[in-house]
């Protein structure tokens, strides 16, 4: 396994991947620090600023503002009550307390080793389970890939928030935009609609800003309030959390494995493996009624688990090509654009750029509790911005970074009409990661399974013949049948 | 129908019901005529689109019933707050700036749409402008000096970084 | 100008002043707008637009723009001014095939050339470890025992290393089933895999994957194009004749600016470009990626598209006798 980091060691520790991790981690830091923005953001904004770097420092900056992305929510969440992230939800019920007893400084601390720690702890299953992952996934031929492609796209239908009909309309959805544009085997233009500007289909980017910034944008002015500055209290720069982390040590290993293991399996977001860690180290603490008071171990196991998951969904996003959430199916998409098939033959061909990836995230991780402590007094700051001046600068970076990929007004449209789908789909509960996953996976989907039937020569008894696809497709119906029967028998909310 | 408690759950509903409707429209009307609408899975380019339609469809239907049985527990009634104005005349403004975009230019389109929204978010006539000038200036020179995007040049053909 | 005099032209709001009427070409940035997704053979159309660029002395940014066979970059490139501030990578697919197919409605004596760029060839490759062929004829004798069992991916379904493969197989009548892939470097996989028994590489995939496979023919009758796979031998060697010769066989492009761009514009890009393509440096670096620089002058495109427009008629024939025949299996 170590051999990956040395061949990847060349070519990560160049000044520009090195100085673009650290940038990163500010960037993502920021950005997850601001309400209502999120990694995923700030991984569609850089898009653009990726395509034109080298694949490393490229995939080294996109992974940091994922990393520095994921932890920056509990800033906001700890000071202001409000998670700048979903994944920072869990942060509150601890978090929160914490500072009310004139201890925002320690929670943070404590919020950001853990983040980092929790992210070390998974990059290195990361390290020891994709190669293995990938080496068995060298026996995957279409029928096996289709057959993955569609249990991941089902699992996250599943999973996602809300409930399991939403998400697979809106996966459902996903794959649809997904078939428009030029058909690959009869290269007809399909659902263009007499534009060529369609025939290459939307562009994921666009239907990304679209669906989450636009409609983010769009429910943030519905909010008001945008002048207020809200009132914090003063934040040093302070290294006591090294301290206070080390009396945690084993709850952040456990959240961290817990977060990791949850990650890869597509569709658990951080959000899921923050509550299920809280609710493992609530129970086996010595002191669980002090949880939800302002217990230490309550922030220490959501943060170290919500960064391990990033760990855990970059397990079968490079191992399989199947992403473990929507920020990895963006990286995933970066990837593709700038190059690479993530895949076995990433580890085969281009073991340097995998082994690169894997050192980006470890550096990641190490920037992350370095910075995270320095520039606690920036994002004091970072968060008394009003919103009024905000808003717009969003917008106006959304934009750009939109055009800029093919400057293209036309994808400028596609992004503000999927911001109005974001934005209806959003008030009626609908989870948006599903749309983006099944674009991703929607041409893996079809390609394979098309291939698989001219293969076959003998129509779909292909799948079931090959004991891996059987297998896959064996687990996926499973679902369907325990997601039907939870829908169909009533069931009670809270 | 509880049209007003699930007003939004409605309209989803109609937004991801056309979906299918539409691929079954363009299998029928165009890919036929392009001849791609039938065969084995080499010129069949409609079948793929269909299955989807077809899952869609019935999930669709299944979530109609959800609805009217009011058995989706969360509500999702248009409940426009006090600034859901503002957000759509915010809308309006972009729509208004994308139309006019390729004929102005980026650097005299984007000053005026930021200028009007930070002071419609309620800060000062001059820090809006000054703010609009700052951050066109500030991001052209990202994208274009340091990325190399030409930007919209508009009818002036002017730029400042490229 | 100098950067300070135009943040204070703009300052004054004299943007509109600053029109193109009062410079020289030329004034700012270039695009190149490229027909395909990012990759290695942008990676290539990248290196001879720096290097322009640096004549010229303003940046060529290569813009991407896939969808529908490379029409979709056309289409963007002929919507803008020509004022040589866009280029079109001329890439043979939109250029002539897609005219061709009827999928758009210009020729190529619609453009006015600059320079040829780069071209490259396809060879047929099997796994290194496969026994059954030591070389194209026992692949062309199993072919001819057991028609349709051998399966093989050119990449993409009708492209032109599609044509050249259909070509050697209608020239040998034989058959194989054809599986398409749009990502050739998924194909390598599925053909180390098993599942594949044979494709038709370019030079960029071989030289990643030259471990995993061996080449039995370059479809080709250049001899440079046998040195960037290795020396393997040509297609002519087995007596075969594909029917398709010189530049026909390959993928290549020309770069081009709309017709009614000023002439003067015109011979600064052609200069520029020569200056580009004849360095040392640009030329080894193409060579490196697999990518041949053909180096044809802007007088020669007339007699070379030309012809390369006829044979490519045959590949098209080719590809139709292939489906006819994978149809009757």
């Amino acid at each position: 396994m170590f051999d990956l980091l040395i061949e990847g060691a060349p070519l990560y520790f160049s000044p520009a991947s090195v100085l673009l991790t650290v940038l990163g981690i500010i960037g993502g830091l920021v950005i997850g620090v601001l309400p209502g923005l999120g990694p995923l953001m700030g991984i569609v904004l850089l898009l653009p600023v990726a395509f034109h770097l080298d694949p490393i420092p490229a995939m080294a900056m996109l992974i940091a503002v994922y990393v520095g992305g994921s932890a920056g929510g509990s800033i906001s969440a700890i000071l202001l009550r409000i998670p700048g992230t979903p994944l920072a939800a869990a942060t509150l019920f601890d978090g929160y307390p914490l500072a009310q007893k004139g201890r925002s400084q320690d929670a943070i601390g404590l919020s950001i080793t853990a983040s980092s720690l929790g992210g070390l702890v998974a990059g290195i299953v990361l390290i020891f389970f994709s190669p293995v992952l990938a080496d068995f996934a060298l026996n995957f031929a279409p029928p096996e890939y289709a057959a993955m492609a569609l249990l991941g796209l089902l699992t996250i239908a599943v999973v996602s928030e809300g409930s399991a009909i939403k998400g697979m309309l809106a996966g459902g959805l996903g794959l649809a935009v997904a078939t428009v544009g030029t058909d690959e085997f009869t290269q007809a233009y399909r659902y263009t609609f007499g534009t060529i500007n369609l025939t290459s289909g939307p562009n994921l980017v666009a239907v990304v800003v679209g669906l989450f910034a636009l409609s983010e944008l769009f429910v943030q002015i519905e909010g008001g309030n945008f002048r207020d500055r809200p009132q914090i209290q003063k934040l040093r720069i302070s290294f006591r959390a090294f301290r206070l982390i080390v009396n945690h040590r084993w709850n952040v290993v456990r959240s961290a494995l817990l977060g990791t293991g949850l990650g890869a399996i597509p569709g658990a977001g951080g959000d899921v493996s923050a509550f299920v860690s809280y609710a493992v180290a609530k129970r086996l603490a010595s002191e669980a009624e002090a949880y939800g008071e302002g217990a230490e171990g309550g922030v220490v196991a959501t943060e170290a688990a919500n960064n391990g998951t990033c760990g855990g969904a970059l397990i079968p996003t490079l191992s399989l090509g199947i992403p473990g959430d929507a920020s990895t199916a963006v990286l995933l998409g970066a990837l593709f654009l700038l190059g690479f098939f993530p895949g076995p033959e990433l580890f085969q061909y281009h073991a340097d750029v995998a082994g690169g990836i894997f050192l980006a995230y470890l550096a990641s991780n190490v920037v992350l509790i370095v910075l995270g402590i320095v520039l606690v007094p920036f994002f004091g700051t970072v968060l008394k911005v009003p919103k009024a001046w905000l808003l717009p600068l969003v917008l106006l970076l959304s934009t750009l970074g939109t055009y800029a990929l093919q400057n293209s007004v036309f994808d400028l449209w596609v992004m503000l009409a999927f911001g109005g789908i974001g934005y209806v789909l959003r008030k009626a509960n609908y989870p948006l990661a599903p749309i983006i996953i099944g674009m991703i996976l929607g041409p893996v989907l079809e390609n394979n399974f098309r291939r698989a039937l001219l293969l076959s020569r003998d129509g779909p008894m292909i799948f079931l013949e090959r004991p891996i696809s059987a297998t896959i497709l064996a687990i996926a119906a499973v679902m369907l049948v325990y997601v039907t029967i939870t829908t169909v028998r009533p069931r009670k909310r809270s | 129908m509880k049209l007003r408690e699930h007003a939004y759950d409605w309209l989803a509903w109609l937004l991801i019901g056309a979906v299918p409707l539409l691929i079954f429209w363009q299998n029928a009307t165009s890919l036929t005529e392009q001849s791609v609408a039938s065969g084995g899975p080499m010129s069949n380019a409609a079948a793929y689109p269909a299955i989807i339609a077809w899952i869609l469809l019935g999930l669709t239907a299944v979530n109609a019933l959800r609805i009217v049985a009011g058995r989706i527990s969360q509500h999702s009634p248009l409940d426009p707050t006090p600034t859901t104005r503002l957000a759509m005349i915010a809308t309006a403004l972009f729509v208004a700036y994308l139309l006019c975009l390729g004929w102005l230019g980026y650097y005299i389109a984007t000053p005026v749409l930021l200028t009007l929204l930070f002071a419609m978010l309620g800060l000062g006539p001059i820090a809006s402008l000054a703010g609009a000038i700052a951050a066109t200036l500030i991001v052209a020179a990202v994208f274009e000096g340091l990325l190399n995007v030409v930007l919209p040049l508009g009818i002036f053909n002017f730029t400042l970084f490229g | 100008m100098t950067l300070t005099s135009r943040l204070v032209a703009a300052a004054l709001g004299l943007a509109a002043l600053a029109g193109p009427a009062l410079a020289e070409f030329p004034e700012r940035n270039i695009e190149s707008i490229y027909p395909w997704a990012p990759g290695a053979t942008m990676a290539a159309s990248q290196v001879i637009a720096d290097a322009m660029g640096e004549e010229l002395g303003v940046n060529i940014s290569v813009v991407s723009t896939p969808g529908a066979g490379g029409v979709k970059a056309f289409e963007t490139a002929l919507s803008r001014d020509a004022d040589g501030y866009t280029l079109f990578d001329g890439y043979v697919a939109p250029l002539v095939i897609q005219p061709m197919k009827g999928n758009a409605d210009w020729t190529y004596q619609d453009f006015t050339p600059l320079w040829s760029a780069t071209s490259n060839s396809f060879a047929i490759a099997v796994r290194a470890d496969d026994d059954r062929f030591d070389d194209l004829s026992d692949l062309i004798a199993y072919m001819k025992e057991n028609p349709g069992d051998l399966r093989y991916s050119p990449g993409v379904a009708g492209g032109i290393p599609h044509m050249v493969g259909a070509a050697t197989l209608m020239a040998t009548d034989t058959v194989a089933q054809l599986v398409p892939y749009p990502e050739i470097d998924v194909a390598v996989r599925d053909m180390r895999g098993g599942i594949l028994d044979f494709m038709v590489t370019n030079p960029g995939v071989y030289n990643v994957n030259k471990a995993d496979m061996k080449v039995l023919a370059v479809l080709s009758d250049m001899e440079d194009a046998s040195t960037t796979y290795g020396g393997a031998p040509l297609v002519g060697a087995f007596d075969i004749d594909i029917g398709m010769a010189n530049l026909s066989p390959s993928g290549w492009n020309w770069w081009l600016v709309r017709k009614d761009t000023p002439e003067d514009v015109v011979t600064t890009l052609r200069n520029a470009m020569e200056a580009a393509l004849k360095r040392d440096d640009v030329h080894q670096r193409l060579l490196d990626m697999g990518y041949v620089p053909t180096g044809f002058s802007p007088d020669q495109y007339e007699e070379i598209v030309g012809a390369v427009a006829g044979e490519l008629e045959h590949g098209q024939k080719a590809i139709e006798w292939e489906t006819e025949k994978l149809n009757g299996l």
